[in-house]
């Protein structure tokens, strides 16, 4: 028989059941869709924590601190010493300090960074308003949302203002008791944090406050590969290192586990799936025993008898796939809708918590394929099996 | 030369407590274009023989030539090959796939012959067109009376151009009326050159058939060209 028309046969004995065929078909479609919608929620959830952890060229940075400030220091012979390094390409310098912002008749508390200049790109850091410091910036600050907001203006229209600030250096960093120095700047940018008030200022601020030493270093290596050799290096001169990798590996560690827990609860939709379709096709089989022995009768060979189950299984199989994406489409549309909502009303940015790679598609689509052609195997191969001289007892 | 050679042909049925000896010794010649008419009482095993000559079944000993080949000798697939380039059949209950209506119901062993739906749906007309039949073929075979459905069966019987048409008790759920006229379109393909192969129960066909082949407890026990039962037959076969 031509395929065609053996196609044409196998929809036409499907729909002749509409009601069946609609109830084996959504639960295909439930157990693909869930399988996607749970993979896509895992992988979403991967890629935010990895886009948040993982910015620019994080993997190709360590960071160092003191692991004892008051014996090793990071002043400026230890920033030396490591940017002869071969391996290193530059270091960037962050000095933790304690000061105030005062702002016409306003005074606010606030934690202050003195960064080198490198430091913001090292730190791929992204302002909501204004610009990032050159060469020639002398008493700037960037400052977070929080601050504009504690002090009753707007980030936007504080760009360009001038205002004073005071730094605190703590004797661990070189100050004495009670060091502190006030100045004035321009506010060049700010940055979309409205939960945490913070300044960034120039590190020649902290070092004309009197500090000698820095609280934090990122080191960028020339070849992501070189950083075991680096940190290996680094903490020989009695530094502690963290690296974004090692977080990496521990996250990969647990989405994998969590993407196997996500897996065992979709395999139970599918063992459902596979169960009332193997039922429909079991009973399609019973139904049509006098029919399998007409085609006996007739002639017909076993191969057509055969893709008479088979495809069955296998328009399921695509059927529910295809509905199976349009259900976990529906349901993401949902979900986002409704953060998209959240977001709104919080003020936040919208995340999108779904990641739907192309191979989970294709892997979804051939296992689904695979499964339905298993799963028709049987009543496929027991059609083979009817004895067309049955019928005539029945008779 | 015969266009069915039976020779010696035996068939036993292995059940778990007994075996059966459905069929013994049987010889048959049947000529091409001949019309064989077989009948005997119940469980005289007429049913099993149409089966061999089908090759639905397997003899015990014995051989079947058809078309000068030893058909049980054919693998099951080519058996099955063998049925649908040279058989038709038509079954006291036919059947039909439901999900098909008449037209494509009696185009179906063109389908299975891999011809295409347009080139089978056209012979199917014309199978439909002989038998009368023509305003059903967009009905469901079930949506008609035993009658009209036998009559359909014989339409699939005659759409691939079988030689042999092989009908197994054809006019068994039918009224007097309603056999009659199956009877006359099996005569009416007996005259275009069909080989026709009929087993009944109903003596009142004898006058269709060529030849009359009488059978009881497996075997042939007579085989005439009379219109009438020889009064021999009719006492074998009232004998207890």
């Amino acid at each position: 028989m031509k395929f065609i028309l053996l196609l044409k046969l196998v929809l036409r004995n499907m729909l002749s059941r509409k009601l069946r065929f609609a109830f084996t078909l959504l639960a295909s479609a439930i157990a693909v869709g869930s399988i996607i919608f749970l993979f896509s929620l895992g992988y979403g959830f991967e890629k935010i924590s990895t886009e948040q952890l993982v910015k620019a060229d994080a993997l190709s940075q360590l960071e160092a601190t003191s692991s004892k400030p008051t014996d090793t220091k990071l002043s400026d012979e230890m920033i030396s010493q490591i940017k002869s390094i071969g391996e290193v390409d530059s270091v960037a310098s962050s000095t933790s300090l304690a000061g105030k912002v005062i702002y016409s008749d306003k005074t606010l508390d606030s934690p202050f960074y003195a960064v080198s200049e490198n430091y913001y790109s090292l730190a791929s850091l992204e302002l909501s308003n204004g610009r990032l410091p050159n060469k020639d910036d002398r008493n700037y600050l960037i400052i977070s949302d929080k601050v504009a907001i504690s002090l009753g203006i707007s980030s936007k229209e504080l760009i360009g203002k001038s205002m004073s600030y005071e730094l605190i250096v703590p004797p661990v960093l070189g100050g004495t008791e009670n060091n502190k120095k006030q100045f004035t700047g321009s506010i060049i940018g700010t940055i979309s944090d409205s939960s945490s008030a913070f300044a960034y200022v120039s590190d020649a601020d902290a070092i004309s406050a009197g500090a000698q030493n820095r609280s934090l270093l990122k080191i960028k290596a020339k070849n992501k590969n070189d950083i075991s050799v680096i940190r290996k290096k680094v903490e020989d001169l009695g530094l502690k290192t963290t690296y974004v990798g090692d977080t990496l590996e521990q996250m990969n560690k647990f989405f994998n586990y969590f993407r196997l827990i996500l897996a065992g609860f979709g395999a139970i939709g599918v063992i459902i799936a596979i169960l009332g379709m193997f039922n429909t096709l079991t009973v399609s089989l019973m139904e049509r025993i006098r029919e399998v022995s007409l085609l006996k009768i007739l002639g017909s060979d076993e191969r057509t008898i055969f893709w008479m189950f088979a495809l069955e299984s296998l328009i399921f199989g695509i059927l529910g796939f295809i509905s199976g994406i349009v259900i976990f489409l529906i349901a993401k549309a949902a979900i986002m809708g409704l953060l998209s909502r959240l977001a709104e009303r919080l003020n936040n940015q919208m995340v999108n918590i779904f990641s739907t790679p192309t191979t989970l598609i294709v892997i979804a689509f051939i296992a689904t394929l695979a499964l339905a052609f298993l799963t028709g195997l049987f009543p496929a191969r027991r059609a083979l099996r009817v004895n067309p001289l049955d019928v005539q007892k029945f008779e | 030369m015969p266009l069915i050679e039976i020779k010696n042909l035996s068939k036993t049925f292995k059940l778990p407590k007994r075996d059966v000896e459905v069929l013994r010794g049987i010889n048959l010649e049947v000529k091409e274009g001949e019309f064989v008419l077989i009948f005997g009482p119940s469980g005289c095993g007429k049913t099993t023989l149409l089966n061999l000559i089908l090759g639905l079944e397997t003899p015990t000993s014995g051989k079947i030539k058809i078309k000068e080949k030893n058909i049980e000798k054919l693998p099951t697939k080519d058996r099955a090959r063998f049925r649908l380039k040279n058989f038709s059949s038509v079954y006291q209950n036919s059947i039909w796939l439901k999900s098909l209506n008449v037209l494509e119901n009696i185009a179906l062993p063109l389908y299975l012959d891999g011809l295409s739906e347009a080139e089978a749906k056209q012979k199917a007309k014309q199978a439909l067109l002989a038998v009368k039949m023509e305003e059903f073929a967009n009905s469901r075979p079930n949506e008609l009376s035993s009658g009209e459905q036998q009559r359909i069966g014989v339409a699939r019987a005659i759409v691939d151009d079988a030689e042999i048409i092989i009908a197994d008790e054809p006019t068994g759920n039918l009224d007097s009326k309603a056999g009659h006229d199956l009877m006359r379109t099996l005569d009416h393909f007996h005259q275009i050159g069909k080989t026709i192969l009929l087993v009944t129960h109903n003596l009142s066909y004898l006058a269709h058939a060529d030849t009359k082949i009488a059978m009881k407890d497996g075997q042939i026990i007579g085989k005439f060209h009379e219109n009438a039962l020889p009064h021999r037959i009719k006492e074998e076969l009232e004998e207890e």
